[in-house]
């Protein structure tokens, strides 16, 4: 396990060095991911790109619209605890939350957390679910990729040569929208999800619209369960609905068995996941504090 | 190649000559020889290796050393006062019976410092999912819970 | 029984505050000068033949000392239990993945790394052998040790199973006839049941310093349960006097078993070679694969019954996954037969228990020794047919337990069984038949198990030194391992009652076998309390004797009238006639001697009492053909185990019919343990080890695949966590005095494993109560559940929120 460390303290004196050992370097924000996999060999780098003394890069702000821009270095924990975020987009602390202890919390980051690109990644539905955007910078300069299409493969990115991840845009929550993150583990936070399952939609009234579920931990990346979205979407909601949308979801997923658990199991609790998050944003519904998972969501 | 770098400890600044690769525990335990931050599984999962950044709990196993300069780091050891003198949640762990092998309550110990530094009052919901980071394997958890608890009521944080 | 003032109270644990503030040294934590660290090799493969080993690469990173290979080891194999079939490196074979085929000592752990992917070797790969059933066969595809009848084997003849050419050992125990019995019965119940391997995950990785000294002897600083072993075992393998061998430790980070059995052959190889210390610290993916998992059981108990409840008979099967190499599997499935003879009357009985090898690691026993997975099985068919007879569970085992004074089915007479208290204040604290209400897919249910654990009597006999100071302290000296029981506090607390002073004023001086008495089998067993303790009293006994021997001198009382307390020697009765302990020492230095006036003559010298003592729990063997004791020696109440303790366990859990998922609400535990010698320290191991069973029950399991160990890490293997356990108020822990052991300290038993066996029914037991589906295969994971509520209620997965309201009716 021996490398060499590098720590850059600009976003450009990054960039130079990644592109410069390309396949040689990797990029370490807080390390909570990257170390075990060095640990355990599945990864050899020669360089370690510590971005942490990058300054300016853990902020978390808002603009006058409402629209949310996170630095990449932001700590996992920093967003789960953040009044700020609590308030305007509350789905994305309650995932924050379900991510790891807390030690690990403190010290991951949602850039890091995004760039391992684990399936089962948690900040991963409920971003996409909301638009999100990434801002990317690189040699070439710097560019915007949908969140939904920065996953290419299980652990892999759309990074190219010498890109690094700096911000996390999310659009404001317009009215009436409501967001809930669940995710199914053995042991609760501390255990990876054997299902994550994200529901955002605004409803005002009966309807349902801009209905986006994106599940984790059920596929090679973080998917859109499009069939189910379109199930319900400008939809009078009933519990036949809500059956035909998780149901859909369950049949779009494509889970393997792994330790976590077996694909027909996980294709199961993908609807009953996606059936509780849904009553969990329809604010007609009854009281969902049914399962250990689910926290309240306030209206936004 | 080993670089000459200073951490601050428990309120020191020590100086050594660490390898780019070094871990915080690994620093701390062999070179600083604080042997009471542990080694359980060097992976992050078990919090024996626990210690506080910056007031916050981090598992030294995963965090690398070079990331530590520059920061305040307080080990289980930092938490001895004058003459001997026991940190309440110290206390509280020895009158509630909570040590038995005594290998997971260091990690305990500061990851119950940096709980209660943030949320003095929690609820036993809370610190049960406070110490998701922290297994152990002798105790069952009843009497550390149940020290912490009677620590954070102390409010002798 | 005197009023006691130290034993019985719960003394605060004297290695609490070390502990606390981190200062410990345990054996990961040692360092010493000119220390080497050592990496092991591993094979990759399950089964394989070695063609050839080249180190030469290996050995010229900058930094290794040493690469050893078996042609460096020493050449006897290597065993813990009655089967030497080990070697200490692979030796033209490998018969597991992870097997050591070499090891290298270098001056940094990286260039050990580095050296250890420059090792190369090369294997052809043979056919291996994974599922116990079918390695047990009589014709099996794979024989992994087609050398056995060569191996230094001191299992008899008739414990072994030669037809079978994987199977290396055969426990029987036989009574009556089984088969009139099953005619005779109104009912029979028979099922199978399956408790997989799982990890003991103790938090200190197994770690061992070996250095050698000056002398030419060795010193090996370990953290483990059992020093006596290493000690023999070292000087054996290579060919040092014993007296030569020093196997020390302090405190040791957890063991659960795990780290029984001999890995310090390895450093200790190191240590020759190179001339300097070694360190080998297991990384825990490596405790997970080479320190040994536990072994898995497939159970089958058929039991029969008369209508009114009484069992008339039972068959059962127990077949042991040791994995590749014996170890301590021979014992386990022994003893496995102890936890079925001990509790029920049964007049015919046919048990027969089988170890195999697979080409799985090699196994190490856990925390029970086999009894929680045979509590598993027959507790749960005991509920299986108390709802078949249509009789109340609980009432079904009380009608048949055994009583004091009957013999039990191998003949032992019974003595000391709190088992009916155990069960009817454990149903009492649960509410048993009191069932919660259901919160949205939450449906809960309640359950209760029995179980017991023996402490075994063949190798339990130890020693205790006592030393009374002239700083007015006692020091006890023993060998026993102090692995969190808290066994240096309890066995102050005797000391300081038989002195009748504070436990404070004690101080103990432990595990090290220069210097300490010897400790048979370590601490295991549940023994450390009872035989220990009565060593420590007996020593306590001698020490006192030389006291009032002396003091009878000063005080001119014969020695039998004297007493001792708070440091003092009285004469009874007349308390103004005393003298202090320290004032018996004579002086040194300048301080004058005390003679008292008219002096009767010169009183012996005394520099130093010293008590010492054996204590050896008495047995007798068993027919090898038949697990029966000599009934005419059984009837004088010779015993072949040494005490049996006896639990109950009851839970509260609730289960989520929509995921699966089980949590455990409520869980008490009842522990006939005789007498309470520190209260405190008897419920950290009773809450302890109820939640290693659960964790057991919902959460553990080694997953294999051909051979490798699928979640060698703390994140794939589910140990629970605080969040697991119920809320503190649902932990109770009841403890029952009412049948003290006539032999055990102050009537004490030991009972560190008995505190799990049980939990694992009662929880199975409660998932039956709350929703209808009876699991027979640990862990009870949610898929599993999930499974059995879709075989039990086909319609379930069809419907939305109807399907809700359906189960609402049917459960």
């Amino acid at each position: 396990m021996r490398f060499d460390y590098l720590a850059p303290p600009t976003i450009k004196e990054a960039i130079s060095l990644l592109s410069k050992y390309n396949g040689k370097a990797k990029v370490i924000a807080g390390g909570t991911d990257l170390m075990n996999l060095i640990r355990t060999k599945m990864i050899k780098p020669e360089y370690v790109v510590d971005i942490g003394h990058v300054p300016g890069l853990d902020y978390v702000k808002y603009d006058d619209k409402g629209a949310l821009s996170i630095g990449a270095l932001a700590t996992i924990r920093t967003l789960e605890m953040s009044a700020q975020v609590k308030e305007s987009h509350p789905v994305i602390c309650q995932a924050a939350a379900q991510l790891g202890s807390m030690a690990i919390r403190n010290v991951g980051t949602i850039g890091g957390n995004l760039c391992h690109a684990s399936p089962a990644a948690d900040t991963a539905p409920s971003l996409i679910a909301l638009g999100a955007r990434l801002k990317i910078v690189g040699p070439a300069g710097e560019r915007t990729v949908a969140l939904e299409n920065f996953f290419t493969g299980p652990g892999q990115t759309a990074l190219q040569r010498g890109e690094m991840v700096v911000e996390i845009q999310a659009p404001s929550m317009p009215p009436h929208t409501r967001g809930v993150y669940l995710k199914h583990s053995i042991r609760g936070a501390a255990d990876l999800a054997i299902v994550g399952v994200a529901v955002i939609a605004t409803s005002n009234g009966g309807c349902c619209r801009n209905v986006r579920i994106v599940l984790g931990a059920v596929a090679p990346t973080p998917m859109r369960a499009r069939n189910a979205e379109e199930a319900l979407e400008g939809k009078e909601i009933d519990d036949a609905l809500i059956e035909k949308a998780a149901q859909a979801a369950a049949d779009e997923s494509r889970p393997i068995t792994d330790v976590r658990g077996s694909a027909d199991y996980r294709k199961e609790m993908v609807k009953v996941f996606t059936r509780w998050a849904i009553r969990g944003v329809i604010p007609k519904e009854e009281a969902v504090n049914e399962t250990t998972h689910i926290i309240q969501q306030g209206e936004k | 190649m080993k670089q000459l770098i200073k951490l601050r400890v428990n309120g020191i600044d020590e100086e050594l000559y660490a390898e780019p690769w070094w871990t915080l525990s690994h620093v701390l335990r062999e070179e600083l020889n604080f042997i009471g931050t542990k080694q359980g599984c060097e992976g992050g999962h078990c919090g024996a290796c626990t210690v506080l950044i910056d007031g916050k709990a981090v598992m030294s196993c995963i965090y690398l050393a070079m990331k530590a300069r520059g920061k305040d780091i307080m080990t289980i050891e930092g938490l001895e006062g004058e003459n001997g003198a026991l940190h309440p949640l110290q206390e509280a762990f020895i009158e509630h019976f909570a040590v038995q092998c005594g290998y997971c309550t260091p990690g305990m110990i500061m990851t119950a410092k940096a709980m209660l530094g943030e949320n003095p009052n929690p609820t036993e919901e809370e610190v049960r999912a406070g110490l998701s980071g922290n297994l152990c394997r002798c105790t069952g958890y009843t009497k550390i819970v149940e020290a912490i608890l009677s620590s954070a009521e102390k409010k002798g944080n | 029984m005197p009023e006691l003032s130290v034993v019985g109270k719960s003394v605060v644990r004297l290695d609490a505050r070390t502990k606390v503030l981190g200062k410990e040294e345990y054996c990961a934590d040692i360092k010493l000068p000119g220390m080497l660290h050592a990496k092991v090799l591993g094979s990759p493969h399950p089964h394989a033949k070695i063609l050839s080993v080249d180190t030469s690469a290996a050995e010229k990173v900058s930094g290794v000392r040493c690469v050893v290979t078996e042609k460096d080891a020493p050449k006897k194999l290597t065993g813990t239990g009655g089967i030497k079939d080990m070697p200490i490196l692979a030796r033209g074979v490998v018969r597991h993945m992870g097997e050591p085929v070499a090891a290298v000592a270098a001056t940094t752990l990286e260039a050990a790394e580095e050296a250890l992917e420059l090792i190369k070797v090369e294997y052809k790969e043979l056919p291996a052998i994974f599922d116990a059933e079918e390695a047990a066969g009589t014709n099996p595809p794979v024989i992994i040790h087609p050398d056995f009848s060569n191996y230094r084997v001191t299992l008899h003849p008739d414990r072994l199973s030669p037809e079978r050419p994987n199977v290396f050992t055969h426990i029987k125990v036989y009574k009556g006839d089984v088969d009139k019995g099953f005619k005779e019965s109104d009912l029979i119940v028979e099922n199978r049941f399956v408790a997989p391997s799982i990890q003991h995950c103790a938090l200190e990785p197994h770690a061992a310093v070996v250095c050698p000294e000056p002398d030419g002897s060795v010193t090996v600083f370990t953290g483990k349960q059992g020093l006596s072993r290493v000690k023999e075992d070292v000087a054996a393998a290579f060919g040092i006097e014993p007296y030569r061998v020093r196997v020390r430790q302090q405190y040791v980070g957890g063991s659960f078993g795990g780290k029984n059995g001999t890995y310090e052959f390895i450093p200790t190889l190191l240590a020759l070679k190179t001339g300097r210390p070694v360190k080998w610290v297991m990384t825990r993916e490596e405790v997970f694969v080479l320190g040994g998992p536990r072994e898995g059981m497939v159970l089958t108990v058929k039991d029969g019954f008369n209508k009114d409840g009484t069992i008339v008979a039972r068959k059962m099967e127990v077949l042991v996954d040791g994995g590749a190499y014996a170890e301590a599997s021979p014992g386990i499935t022994q003893n496995c037969s102890s936890a079925t003879i001990c509790m029920y009357r049964i007049p015919h009985l046919k048990w027969d228990g089988y170890a195999v090898y697979t080409n799985t690691p090699k196994r190490r026993g856990m925390r029970g020794y086999g009894v929680n997975e045979v509590a598993f099985a027959i507790e749960s068919n005991m509920e299986i047919a108390a709802e078949k007879l249509g009789i109340d569970p609980v009432e079904l085992r009380r009608k048949n337990l055994l009583r004091e004074g009957e013999p039990m089915l191998n003949g032992e007479i019974t003595h000391s069984i709190g088992a009916a208290e155990c069960l009817d204040r454990v149903c009492a604290a649960i509410k048993l038949n009191e069932k919660g209400a259901s919160e949205g897919p939450w449906r809960k249910g309640k359950g209760v198990a029995l179980g017991n654990k023996y402490s075994t009597a063949r190798a339990a006999y130890c020693g205790a030194r006592i030393q009374v100071t002239e700083n007015e302290r006692i020091i006890v000296y023993h060998g026993a391992d102090a692995v969190g029981q808290g066994v240096n506090t309890v066995i102050a607390q005797m000391a300081a009652e038989e002195f009748g002073i504070s436990a404070d004023r004690v101080d103990v001086v432990f595990s090290d076998t220069a210097i300490t008495p010897f400790f048979g089998g370590g601490s295991t067993s549940s023994r450390t309390t009872y035989n220990l303790g009565n060593a420590v009293r007996r020593a306590c006994d001698d020490a006192k004797r030389q006291i009032f021997q002396r003091a009878a001198w000063n005080l001119e009382a014969p020695p039998e009238l004297l007493g001792t307390g708070n440091m003092e020697v009285y004469v009874r009765g007349h308390p103004e006639r005393k003298i202090r302990v320290k004032d018996l020492f004579s002086p040194y230095q300048d301080r004058p001697r005390q003679i008292p006036a008219g002096g009767a003559g010169e009183g012996e010298e005394i520099m130093e009492i010293i008590g010492k003592a054996t204590y050896r729990a008495e047995s007798i063997p068993d027919d090898p053909k038949t697990g029966q004791l000599d009934p005419e020696l059984a009837k004088q109440g010779k015993r072949f185990m040494a005490f049996y303790t006896y639990v109950a366990k009851a839970v509260e859990v609730a289960v989520n019919i929509e995921t699966g998922e089980v949590k455990v609400l409520r869980c008490c535990g009842t522990v006939d343990l005789g007498k309470a010698i520190n209260p405190k320290t008897c419920e950290q191991q009773l809450e302890g080890g109820m939640a290693m069973g659960i964790g057991s029950a919902l959460y553990e399991v080694t997953l294999m695949e051909k051979g490798r160990v699928l979640n060698p890490n703390f994140a794939d293997y589910r140990a629970p966590l605080a969040a697991q356990m119920p809320f503190n108020e649902n932990m109770k822990s009841i403890f029952v005095e009412s049948a003290p052991h006539k032999d055990g300290p102050f009537g004490a038993k030991g009972f560190s494993e008995g505190a799990v066996t049980g939990t694992e029914p009662a929880i199975a037991n409660a998932i039956y109560n709350a929703v209808g589906v009876r699991i027979k295969e640990l862990p009870i994971t949610p898929e599993k559940v999930m499974r059995a509520l879709r075989e039990t209620y086909p319609s379930l997965p069809k419907r939305g929120k109807a399907a809700k309201l359906l189960i609402q009716e049917d459960l």
